[in-house]
């Protein structure tokens, strides 16, 4: 397995928005939080981190099912490096152990409009184990405007 | 050139309470503005302002407090002051707060500020004075402040010490 080494770039200033696929793990079992709680357990991991001023950032919870714990996560962009790692230094909710992971980051550059044909593109950046990192982008053909890129995590079958 | 910047960051204690400046110390204060900070910014921030953090300077009649933090700290530092609300010490808390009054990068330009802010508040309080027994009092004890030869040599000057005025 080659040991090369990794850099995510991330442009910030980009866009306003940054999204965020994750998925809540709770290998010890037990209730599963709803909506409103899982909203709580992400602002308690920022204050616990960031104080009341990351407890105050403008995190919306855009979607959650609450059978797989996975919701999409919206963070305006000068807020993603407080978010992600608030995320990943929470260990423990209602005193059982827990983990968030991260499965895509996602963000709009500029808007599309109807009409406009978009050509999509997905690479693989980096391939560990079983888990690939692919970077996703969407381009409008003419203009060459980049309206979608992000980066995805994909589990793949041992072959 | 490679070296830690620190940023100082010149404050005065204000309070209602009288007994308040008996009970200023270094370390109640560095624990209260620790405390506010972790409030405030989280285990992150509390992790980065202390990590070149002390009380320089401290003068209990005054009121007046030097803070020292990193330069890359130093507005999360400036943005939880107003959130010291109160000192405690020997189990007895205090209410008062935080002003900032000055921001520098050596203890130096710190203390030339200082002098300066001073003056000008010796000149106020001269104006305010509404009483003429506090008015000679104050003129008096202005006419009479001089450098003694053993504090001269020490190298650490400032007009201070003007009467209470509560």
């Amino acid at each position: 397995m080659a040991a090369a080494a990794f850099e995510r770039r991330v442009l910030r200033r980009a866009a306003e928005h940054h999204y965020l696929r994750v998925r809540l793990e709770l290998p010890d079992g037990g209730a599963r939080p709803n909506a409103a709680q899982f909203k709580q357990l992400v602002v308690t991991a920022l204050r616990e981190l960031h104080g009341e001023v990351g407890a105050a950032l403008p995190v919306d919870v855009l979607t959650y099912e609450e059978k797989t714990l996975s919701a999409i996560l919206r963070v305006i962009s000068s807020g993603l490096v407080k978010l992600w790692s608030a995320l990943t230094l929470l260990g423990f909710y209602q005193n059982r152990r827990c983990a968030f992971r991260v499965l895509q980051e996602i963000r709009f550059p500029a808007p599309l409009y109807v009409g406009e044909e978009v050509t999509a593109a997905a690479e693989v950046k980096r391939l560990k184990g079983s888990v690939a990192h692919i970077s996703v982008s969407c381009q409008v053909r003419e203009s060459g405007k980049t309206v979608m890129e992000g980066m995805v995590k994909v589990m793949v079958p041992e072959s | 050139m490679v070296r830690f910047k620190n940023r100082y960051v010149l404050c005065e204690v204000v309070s209602e309470d009288p007994r308040c400046r008996q009970c200023i110390e270094d370390r109640a204060l560095g624990l209260a503005v620790r405390d506010a900070i972790a409030r405030v910014h989280g285990d992150y921030g509390l992790a980065c302002c202390s990590i070149s953090f002390t009380v320089k300077y401290l003068n209990a009649y005054t009121g007046t407090v030097l803070l020292r933090c990193r330069k890359d700290s130093y507005r999360l530092l400036c943005s939880a002051l107003p959130f010291v609300r109160y000192l405690e010490s020997r189990a007895q808390r205090y209410p008062c707060f935080l002003n900032t009054l000055h921001v520098g990068g050596t203890i130096r330009t710190c203390q030339k500020f200082l002098i300066q802010y001073n003056r000008t508040q010796l000149l106020r309080l001269l104006q305010n004075c509404t009483n003429e027994e506090e008015r000679q009092c104050i003129q008096k004890s202005l006419l009479s402040c001089s450098l003694t030869e053993e504090q001269s040599q020490s190298g650490d000057e400032e007009e201070d010490d003007d009467t209470e005025t509560d």
